[in-house]
């Protein structure tokens, strides 16, 4: 029987690496995303998972329904969240 | 009654004054005409003309501004509209909406005849209350076969939670949900998504496979933003998987009955998690990292005792990646290693997949988009390959499964999508080929 656990050495140095990753990448950027508009937004997330879905397609009030669903789904932050939602709704 | 100025006026004065001012006159023409000056008359045509200038100007400004007012008025109304619409929105402060997807299919296999499949009508029930709670439910309907052959209803579901928004970076969940293990599952298994028709090899359709599909727990969920990067999480607590029953069809277990195998442990059940089965709850969750907008890195795990006595565990490691390129590349993929403990040691399975997919219309090549011109309906194409492999200690049960597919994207939503399976496998079983082709939609 060859030995598939989850070797704990392996799992240390995956979470390590992602660590560095993580911190190497953050700092570099940090001003930046605060002024990201709605729109940019959009185009940065809700194509990450599946095609484009147009503001047209919804009402202002299913458009903030479905919105909630994608920021949990999405894991997105309520700012986020609430500026992509602004620009659903004045483009639709 | 004689005035002093009366009396200062007399003829004689009267001619001085005349004369005085006639001499002004003769004077002032001499000036004027000396500089060189117009006369009155020409003067008399500047003034009109200039006059008729600013007319026509007043004209031009009254004519612009009136557009303007209109112009206002039209947006004024049209913002007024809106106002008024979502006002009454927030005035019932719930939403109620029914999305979703379907899908239907053909499948044919090596050593079975080609079949018409049924599909699936998965409505997803969203209800809202104010900005702070979101009601969520996916219910599947489809139409099996059971043991005997005969057609059978099922109605499955898939997730039925409530989430609670915290904060900002926070959101708590209760319910049946859908496991944050890897993306498959949690991201990209409804049919409109996946860019095949069917899931991959460790998943072996959505609730069968390496790994649990859903589970009955508490979650809590969200992002923490980085400078221009996002770090999001998932921790979950949950019934977690359990032991198959002799009433448990085979068919909705692990691996369906390549686990069903004499001497190889306890049958792994992940659907019947409804009520726990030990006091030993799972444990699991999951870690993403988006660098840049397009990438995606995520490492999950789960963990927690299966049998009646909670003696022993079944635990995941999963990592996750994908990456998108301005809308028309998706590469996507993922590493999944489980381990299940029993009496007689360890069994191991493991798996993973690899797929990229390109759409066509969105390649930024100019010669590539000019030669498409031809037949512009190539635009609508998207080529995809998938490569996917399970490994398992239990003798037999290792697979690989290379898949070539093609989508046609009639419109965002609404798909048509082929692909040709090679599987290759330990025994006999496991070697055929098989066609599959479905119609996606997503509502
Ligand atoms: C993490 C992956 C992911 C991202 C990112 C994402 N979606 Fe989704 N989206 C999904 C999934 C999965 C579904 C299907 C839900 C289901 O079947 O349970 C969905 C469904 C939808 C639907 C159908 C209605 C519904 O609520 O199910 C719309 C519309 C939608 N997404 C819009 C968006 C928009 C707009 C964004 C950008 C903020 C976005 N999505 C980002 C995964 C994602």
């Amino acid at each position: 029987m060859k030995d598939n656990t989850i070797n704990k050495s392996t799992l240390i140095i995956i979470s390590t690496a992602f660590a560095l990753l993580l911190c190497a990448a953050a700092p570099a950027t940090a001003a930046e995303t605060k002024g990201k508009s709605g729109s940019a937004l959009y185009a940065d997330n809700c194509g990450r998972c599946h095609s484009e879905r147009y503001p047209t397609e919804r009402t202002d009030k299913h458009w903030k329904t479905i919105m909630m669903h994608m920021r949990v789904r999405a894991q997105l932050t309520g700012t986020d969240a609430n500026k992509i939602l602004e620009y659903l709704t004045s483009s639709n | 009654m004689n005035t002093g100025f009366k009396r200062r006026v007399t003829p004689q004065r009267s001619f001085l004054i005349a004369g005085i001012a006639a001499l002004a006159w003769t004077f002032s023409i001499a000036v004027v005409a000396q500089a060189g000056g117009p006369g009155v008359a020409d003067t008399d045509v500047a003034i009109d003309q200039e006059i008729d200038a600013l007319k026509t100007r007043i004209e031009k400004l009254e004519s612009e501004r009136a557009e303007e007012r209109d112009s206002n008025r039209r947006e004024l109304k049209k913002l007024k509209d809106k106002v008024a619409r979502v006002g009454e929105g927030d005035k019932s402060q719930t939403d109620f909406l029914i999305t979703g997807f379907a899908q239907t299919g053909f499948r044919d296999s090596e050593g079975s005849d080609g079949s018409f499949a049924f599909g699936s009508f998965n409505p997803i029930l969203l209800a809202r209350y104010r900005d702070r709670v979101l009601f969520e439910s996916e219910i599947e309907f489809e139409v099996g076969e059971n043991i005997d052959g005969v057609a059978e209803t099922e109605t499955t579901i898939g997730y039925m939670q409530v989430d609670y928004i915290v904060n900002d970076y926070l959101t708590a969940i209760a319910g049946r949900f859908i496991l944050p293990l890897g993306t498959f599952s949690e991201k990209t298994h409804p049919a409109w998504i996946n860019k095949m028709p069917n899931g991959p090899l460790p998943y072996a359709g959505h609730d069968s496979g390496l790994l649990p599909f859903n589970d009955l727990g508490l979650q809590a969920r969200g992002a923490i933003p980085i400078g221009n990067t996002r770090v999001t999480y998932a921790a979950f607590v949950a019934n977690g998987p359990s032991v198959a029953t002799e009433t448990a069809p085979a068919a909705s277990t692990a691996l369906g009955s390549a686990q069903n195998l004499a001497g190889v442990g306890p049958q792994l059940e992940f659907n019947s998690n409804i009520s726990d089965n030990n006091s030993d709850k799972s444990f699991g969750g999951r870690l993403g990292f988006i660098p840049i907008p397009g990438v995606e890195l995520g490492i999950s795990g789960m963990k927690g005792a299966y049998d009646d006595a909670g003696n022993y565990d079944f635990s995941t490691l999963v990592l996750d990646a994908a990456l998108q390129h301005s809308g028309f590349v998706d590469l996507r993929g993922e590493w999944i290693d489980t381990n299940q403990e029993t009496d007689d040691g360890d069994i191991g399975r493991s798996g993973f997949w690899v797929q990229g997919a390109v759409k066509l219309g969105g390649i930024p090549s100019e010669p590539f988009q000019d030669a498409l011109d031809n037949v512009p309906f190539l635009r609508r194409f998207e080529p995809v390959l998938r490569y996917s492999e399970i490994n398992s200690d239990v003798q037999g049960d290792d697979r690989d499964q290379l898949s070539m597919g093609l989508n046609i994207y009639l419109t965002n939503t609404l798909l048509v999508k082929a692909s040709y399976d090679s599987n290759d496998g330990d025994d006999e079983h496991g070697k055929y080929d098989a066609f599959n082709a479905q119609v996606a939609y997503g509502f």
